[in-house]
């Protein structure tokens, strides 16, 4: 075997080890600060030395279940391959974890329905009218396919035609009115 | 959004700004965001000149109105503009977010968040990114304002699919009727027939209640002379009986008898008038492109195709001939009634609107219990269906008890929902029983009172009679009330199905498209493509292969390669950049000629119902059975198609035969040798099969594609030795091409591929 063939060999081990590990992010190892473009930007101390990411994405591995553990942070310059893995919030700092959640309410936005004010079905397409944390929202959702889903429970999320989410947070709270205008959909 | 959408207050605004910022060039794109950098609803708009990016915000927060209407913007609320020069920009980029995405750009080299936005807005910022991201490469370029109308203008709600300009809210429904209605132009005359015998039979059944009780209790019983020396039977009241028996019995027979003429008529019409409509949506459904069916669920489509067609109709069958004969019922009674008693049917008819609102509010209340049981047995159909095909797992993992504590909890909830319909059931049985007798009741007690106070004008039987007519009109006032639900729900089925008669064909023949022999030389220019807006799946491909040249392409999963042959057999159409067949592009070839010039043979092998000749010569159906035995032969499945006992007559799926992979491929492969392409499109064609079988189907393309134009796909790149020439795509780039020991030596990524499944994977099992 040539000596190219053997770099290809290790660099290919390298990428397979890569791919199959998780490398944990600390605040030992990784500490965060926002950028005045409104980005979030990493700097992580790694056995093999420094590194400064100037951009990163945060992806949530449980964004419904779970979305305060187990976040990925990915490079977005080498088509978002994740760097690490954070598994508690909660290890680091306040203002980091301010800092964090920022971002990740950034990423996972998605007006919360506080109210339904009506829903109307007409020809395969309900129109909604609904109230949310945003404010008002008046959305329509088709209805082929499954664009209204559980979550978990009685958590539902509901997909309009732009590809835009809305969520309730819990069918049981909902007023006797609103549980009857959904009742046909969910 | 197009320039001239741009509300004039903001234009305004724009122009005294670009005025002192000495900028007088013209508008490039313009683009518009619904959220704010911190996501409050917000409306924006960003202005491109040749100069400048100009951003607005609304300092107003606003209202989500579907697809990005917002509440429009006025003079007042448009606050002062950002203005980034395009000379201190670099790297600008659209990101996606779970919903709606981002625009940030570099401005003096430092990454800048610019403009947030939902999914209403992704198209028209991918847009606005493509024309600044162009411009600051040098090019002239304004961005196209070809984009359709998304919104209906009536009343501002997105359009459910964007390619079709139809508004399920403002459709008037009254044009889909008259449309349905054209389908049973063919059966005019057994239609009018038809609605003769209902007639005839609402009548006999009108007739009844007066045979049965006035006539009945009045003149014959109470031996009323006027009535029978009238038909000449003075006092003969037994033969008046006699004869009253008869009409009766005769008018019975009678409405027998009409019922099943309709009956007839109705079962000969209905399935032809079903049939016209659900060939006209299968028509349509051939007709459209591929784009269509990726886009919608075939389960839906299956739903359109059988369910609704029959549920357009059910209506004007069993509903529409219906409402006539109990309008007619209804004034009838109602007639018979004043003329009786005018004052008992006053009361009567006060009676009824009661009647007619429990009816309307209880039936939808036994609908909504009926879905949900449906629901809840689906539910548990699912469970079933879930477990019984994951029964290899669920024992190996030894999780039985858990499916059993799963299954019980959908069918607990099916058991809830059968005491829900069992209960709604009762109270909707009990009301429907008040609500029916106590009128009754009513009318009986004043009606009894008034024979009593009127000292014999008004008899026993003419109170039957009145009585008889009441219960009659409750059929119609049930039928009424519900008249409109299935009217709707009729008309909402007959828009689901001509959206689908409607839709247009992406991908369209041109007018003057050419017929013409082609021989297989292919060139792409600059071709960018994606399925949905900023997820670009190939991007600026360029390539030429001559006449009977065979080109590899290799790539990971992923990288575009399937969706570039796509391109090239159109079944979608370039976003930019052009592809030639033979000089011509290939949007100005007639169908004919490019269907007949391309055959492609992929990973997914689809075997139609009907024998294995049958499927070989799909493409040729005349073809004859010496052709297809050579093409069998060819295709390496001759030998395997003899060993069946019923050979090439084999009808698939029968007697428990099924063809394994490799066969199935080699049936296909069989097929496309039979159409004899000018150009043979390879994807993936030996992926699923061993070794073995490979190097047998490896042999037969070989054969298949001498002297003719190939592009041919793998993973493995031993599949791909005979390729004169090979191109490598990586994330719908095209970055390496050559002749297998050009792209060697280059050392590239063609190279470490190589290395990495010959060499490298070679040598670590024996390591």
């Amino acid at each position: 075997m040539d000596q190219y063939t053997t770099d290809i060999l290790e660099q290919e081990q390298k990428a397979v080890e890569e791919m199959i590990t998780i490398r944990p992010l600390t605040p030992q190892n990784a500490a965060f600060t926002g950028t005045e473009g409104g980005f979030l930007a990493m700097r992580y101390t790694g056995d093999d030395g420094v590194r400064q990411y100037n951009r990163v994405n945060l992806h949530r591995c449980f964004p419904f279940s779970d979305p305060e553990h187990d976040i990925a942070v990915c490079d977005p310059t080498d088509n978002n391959r994740e760097i690490g893995l954070i598994h508690s919030l909660s290890d680091f700092s306040e203002d980091t974890v301010r800092l964090l959640m920022q971002q990740l309410e950034l990423r996972y936005y998605h007006p919360i329905i506080k109210r339904v004010i009506s829903v109307r079905e007409e020809m395969g397409c309900t129109y909604w009218d609904t109230e949310t944390d945003h404010g008002l929202c008046r959305f329509t959702v088709s209805m082929g396919g499954t664009h209204i889903y559980s979550i978990g429970g009685d958590r539902y999320m509901i997909e309009d035609l732009d590809g835009n989410r809305f969520e309730i947070p819990s069918l049981g709270k909902l007023t006797a009115r609103e549980r009857r205008l959904l009742d046909v959909f969910i | 959004m197009r320039q001239q959408d741009l509300p004039s207050a903001v234009r305004t605004a724009w122009q005294s700004c670009a005025a002192g910022q000495e900028d007088n060039t013209p508008i490039r794109a313009v683009a518009q965001g619904d959220l704010s950098l911190d996501h409050s609803l917000q409306k924006s708009y960003l202005i491109l000149t040749d100069r400048a990016i100009y951003h607005a915000a609304s300092v107003r927060a606003g209202e989500w109105n579907g697809t990005g209407r917002m509440t429009a913007v006025v003079e007042d609320e448009v606050s002062s503009f950002a203005v980034y020069p395009l000379d201190r920009i670099t790297d600008p980029a659209v990101d996606n977010e779970v919903i709606g995405g981002l625009l940030r750009f570099k401005l003096d080299g430092k990454e800048r968040a610019i403009c947030r936005f939902s999914g209403a807005c992704m198209r028209d910022m991918t847009r606005f990114h493509r024309c600044l991201d162009r411009l600051l490469q040098g090019e002239d370029t304004v961005a196209p304002e070809e984009e359709p109308e998304r919104c209906c203008p009536k009343c501002g709600r997105p359009y459910p699919d964007p390619h079709r300009a139809v508004c399920p809210h403002c459709v008037e429904k009254g044009s889909v009727f008259t449309r349905v209605l054209s389908y049973f132009k063919p059966y005019r005359a057994r239609v009018a027939v038809m609605l003769l015998f209902i007639m005839l039979s609402a009548v006999c059944q009108a007739v009844l209640p007066y045979l049965n009780g006035s006539l009945f209790y009045d003149k014959v019983l109470g031996r009323d002379e006027a009535l029978a020396s009238s038909l000449g039977l003075g006092g003969r009241f037994g033969l008046l009986l006699l004869l009253l028996t008869m009409t009766y019995a005769l008018v019975r027979v009678l409405n027998g008898v009409f019922g099943i003429f309709h009956g007839r008529i109705s079962a000969y019409i209905v399935p032809g008038v079903v049939r016209a409509l659900r060939n006209t949506v299968y028509e349509a459904l051939q007709r459209l492109s591929i784009g269509f069916y990726t886009r919608r669920q075939t389960g839906g489509l299956m739903q359109r195709v059988i369910r609704d067609t029959e549920e357009v109709f059910t209506f004007f069958i069993d509903v529409l001939p219906f409402a006539l004969s109990n309008i007619l019922t209804f004034l009838f009674a109602a007639v018979i009634m004043f003329t009786a008693n005018w004052k008992l049917a006053i009361l009567s008819l006060c009676l009824l609107p009661p009647l007619f609102i429990a009816f309307y509010r209880l039936v939808p209340m036994m609908w909504r219990a009926f879905s949900a049981r449906a629901r809840a047995r689906r539910r548990v159909t699912s469970n079933l269906n879930d477990n019984f095909v994951g029964a290899r797992v669920v024992k190996a993992f030894g999780q039985e008890e858990s499916e059993i504590a799963r299954f019980d909890q959908s069918s607990d909830s099916l058991r809830r929902a059968e005491i829900q319909v069992a209960q709604q059931q009762s109270i909707n049985a009990i009301s429907f029983e008040l609500a029916r007798e106590l009128p009754t009741v009513l009318v009986w007690g004043v009606g009894a009172y008034m024979i009593l106070a009127s000292g014999g004008s008004f008899r026993y039987g003419e109170l039957l009679t009145f009585v008889n007519y009441l219960t009659m009109m409750q059929g119609p006032m049930r039928f009424l009330s519900l008249l409109f639900r299935r009217w709707s729900q009729s008309m909402s089925a007959a828009q689901r199905v001509f959206e689908i008669v409607d839709a247009p064909a992406e991908i369209t023949e041109s007018p003057n498209a050419v017929d013409r022999k082609l021989r297989g030389e292919i060139t792409v220019r600059d071709v960018s493509f994606s399925y949905e807006p900023n997820k670009p799946v190939l991007k600026h491909i360029s390539f030429h292969v001559t006449s009977g040249e065979t080109l590899g392409i290799v790539g990971r999963s992923g990288a575009g390669k399937s969706t570039l042959v796509n391109l090239i057999s159109r079944l979608y159409d370039v976003e930019e950049g052009a592809i030639e067949l033979d000089g011509a592009d290939v949007r100005q070839l007639s169908f004919a000629s490019l269907r007949s010039t391309v055959a492609m043979v992929s990973q997914e092998t689809y075997i139609f119902m009907g024998t294995i000749a049958e499927n070989i010569a799909y493409a040729r159906p005349d073809a004859t059975h010496e052709e297809i035995l050579q093409a069998a032969a060819q295709a390496g499945a001759h030998r395997f198609i003899c060993r069946l006992p019923d050979g090439y007559d084999t009808v698939i799926g029968t007697g428990g035969r099924q063809l394994s992979g490799g066969e199935r491929q080699r049936l296909s492969i069989a097929r496309a040798i039979l159409a004899d392409p000018d150009i043979l499109v390879l994807d993936e064609a030996t992926a699923s099969v061993d070794t073995e079988t490979e190097r047998a189907i490896q042999t037969s393309l070989a054969r298949l594609s001498q002297g003719r134009t190939t592009l041919s796909i793998a993973h493995r790149l031993s599949t791909l030795r005979d390729a004169d020439r090979l191109i490598v795509l990586e994330n719908g780039e095209m970055v390496e091409s050559g002749t297998h020991a050009e792209l060697l030596a280059k050392q590239g990524v063609y190279y470490k591929l190589y290395e990495l499944q010959t060499k490298a994977l070679a040598t670590r099992g024996l390591e």
